[in-house]
């Protein structure tokens, strides 16, 4: 075994994914979770930081051409891997480290490179014949100039169109959430919802377990955004010992209760129907019953406008919308 | 008692920084080998390229954090001796520090992504928070010792530590430390909801080269509260050289065990917690301070 080789292997030994989470998919991320804490990983939060993109569930075609973007993205060695049913989770993050390891096949795959920019230099030169509607497509590489609209304060100030989604870490599987912002601060917001895969029906996965688990995954999420990532890691535990079936304490919403920062920092963000972020974080630890999915996602577009991208996050993840809950269900299956 | 040591010392500063940093490093993910799996990691791993970005201010951004911390640790004294003992090194400190307030920005600027522009802007708000009592509490030791050469300060220890009568300003210097590291709570510019924020593009020796300054400006911070506050190499039985070492060591694992413990600050509440709460609090100490100086208390 060559030194490359066993460089590889001890650099690579745990793979660090990037989880896209498909419509129906949740079974499979749990799964997945789970067997990343056993190995001793962590996910990675952006593709710079990933080596694998892991698929858990089905992808839908929006969703698989997101991932086609993505997977282009990632650095050199890198695998990918779908995990459609929750007892292959093992056996995916294996095949994962068995590819990272394979020197040969990581040297045959192609390296992104960034679109040619030598050409837009050349379009600088002509700019007294065009018109506005072509100049707004760059001479920055093909990439539209930003438009300018009034903020709050009235002043003109660029403003951006970001995507939120499908593929973000913490993030309610199968929505994007279209923004424009002027800086960090959303004045728009549309809401989309990702097409399920063909064949992929509700209920969703968690109608069968019991009620504080789902409320625990959502908290995690929240937890985790917060920056408590040791408290999320115990929620997360938590959820799969319920999902196990056992019925462990509840000692989590008191200490959750008792971090007096925690409350601060989370007062009066993405005031919902009478509720704050913190006021739902109790909510979703005490196993409190969540408010219909398409109500939630009907509103998120007002909730979210005028909130800074970070404020924004905290209380989409407070909120927690199951988007598994709008899949079609298939009829004369009894409980899924 | 600090004297500056001779011009080979200059060659063992990246040897204590390198083991610093892989000190932290372990701490922080719970396992020995973990800064060489790390480091090789990221050596094996390809580079990220954008469209259209600054790449010099970029790899400027990316790379000035490692260098900023090799420059604070040019005044600390292991034990007895620093590399340069020079009469400003307090305000050598804080002037290596004020480097980031450019290197946090170019490094997100530098990629032309919109995450890496929200945290570069995310920093600067954090670090206008935290720049003054940083600054507060670098000048109480000072002033108490009368001098800023770290030498001074650290003899002016001789039978009471700082930290027991001026302990705001080390909490205020800590929260500093933690503010450029861009460490647990101060970490909103690398935020998680904005996909790593600043880092969003970091990939392969980019990234280690960035996480290594990281670790290494946490070391240096914690390096210097130790002749600053806690009496340097002062200490029985042991070697001044092996106190100061393990005081820094002690101070460095209670920093790096803060990460996933507390929430993280986002500018508008870090904003009023700085100005409202720990501004006045360390001008108080200053007056304490001042006050004990002048012989009034």
């Amino acid at each position: 075994m060559g030194l490359t080789q066993r460089l590889v292997r001890f650099a690579f030994s745990c793979p660090r994914p990037l989880l896209a989470v498909a419509p129906g998919g949740t079974a499979c991320r749990l799964a997945v979770e789970r067997e990343l804490r056993a190995l001793g990983g962590r996910q990675a939060r952006n593709a710079a930081e990933a080596d694998t993109l892991l698929v858990c569930g089905s992808a839908g075609t929006e969703l698989s051409e997101a991932l086609d973007l993505i997977w282009s993205q990632l650095p050199v060695p890198k695998a990918r891997v779908a995990v459609t049913s929750p007892e292959h989770a093992h056996d995916a993050l294996a095949e994962a480290r068995a590819r990272l390891h394979d020197i040969h096949a990581q040297r045959g795959l192609p390296v992104d490179k960034p679109p040619d920019t030598a050409m837009s230099m050349d379009m600088n030169m002509d700019m007294s014949g065009m018109d506005m509607e072509a100049m707004m497509m760059g001479p920055f590489g093909g990439l539209p100039v930003a438009r300018r609209a009034a903020d709050r304060d009235g002043l003109m100030l660029d403003q951006w169109q970001l995507r939120l989604g499908p593929v973000l870490p913490d993030w309610p599987a199968g929505l994007v959430l279209s923004v424009t912002t002027q800086g960090d601060v959303i004045q728009q917001a549309e809401v989309e919802v990702l097409a399920a895969a063909p064949g992929v029906t509700g209920p969703s996965f968690w109608h069968g377990v019991h009620g504080s688990a789902a409320g625990l995954d959502g908290a995690a999420r929240l937890l985790s955004l917060a920056g408590l990532g040791s408290t999320a890691a115990r929620a997360r535990r938590l959820r799969d010992a319920i999902v196990d079936g056992q019925r462990p304490a509840g000692e989590m919403v008191r200490a959750v209760r008792g971090s007096r920062m925690l409350r601060w920092l989370l007062a009066g963000v993405g005031e919902y129907s009478g509720g704050d972020a913190w006021t739902r974080l109790l909510g979703l630890l005490d196993g409190a019953p969540r408010p219909d999915a398409g109500e939630v996602l009907a509103a998120l577009p007002e909730v979210v406008t005028g909130l800074d991208l970070a404020t924004a996050r905290l209380a989409v993840a407070s909120l927690d919308p199951d988007l598994d809950e709008l899949l079609p269900v298939r009829s004369g299956v009894a409980g899924g | 008692m600090v004297e500056s040591g001779p011009v080979w010392s200059a060659f063992l500063l990246p040897v204590v920084l390198a083991f610093l940093v892989a000190y932290a490093s372990a701490v922080d993910s719970g396992s020995v080998l973990a800064p060489a799996r790390e480091a090789v990691r990221q050596v094996l791993r390809q580079t990220r390229a954008t469209v259209l970005p600054d790449t010099l201010l970029w790899r400027l951004g990316v790379g000035m954090p490692l260098v900023a911390a090799g420059l604070m640790l040019v005044v600390v004294p292991l034990g007895t001796w620093s590399v340069a003992d020079n009469p400003v090194g307090v305000v050598w400190f804080n002037a290596a520090d004020v480097l980031l307030w450019a290197a946090v920005w170019l490094a997100g600027w530098g990629a032309n992504t919109h995450y890496g522009l929200v945290g570069g802007y995310r920093f600067l708000a954090q670090a206008l928070a935290y720049e003054l009592p940083l600054m507060f509490g670098l000048a109480a030791p000072a002033l108490a010792s009368g001098s800023l050469r770290i030498g001074a300060v650290v003899a002016a220890q001789h039978g009471l530590w700082f930290v027991v009568w001026q302990p705001v300003a080390l909490l205020a210097y800590l929260f500093g430390v933690l503010g450029f590291s861009l460490w647990g709570p101060m970490s909103y510019p690398l935020g998680a909801d904005i996909a790593g924020g600043v880092a969003v593009e970091l990939a392969g020796p980019d990234r280690l080269v960035w996480q290594a300054g990281r670790y290494a400006l946490l070391a240096a911070g914690a390096a210097f509260a130790v002749p600053l506050f806690l009496g340097g190499g002062a200490g029985p039985l042991l070697p001044a050289w092996l106190w100061s070492l393990v005081k820094t060591l002690a101070v460095l694992t209670a920093l790096v065990w803060l990460r996933a413990r507390v929430p993280t600050l986002r500018a508008d509440r870090l904003a009023e917690l700085a100005w409202l709460v720990l501004v006045p609090l360390t001008l108080l100490q200053l007056l304490a301070v001042g006050l004990v100086e002048i012989g009034v208390i």
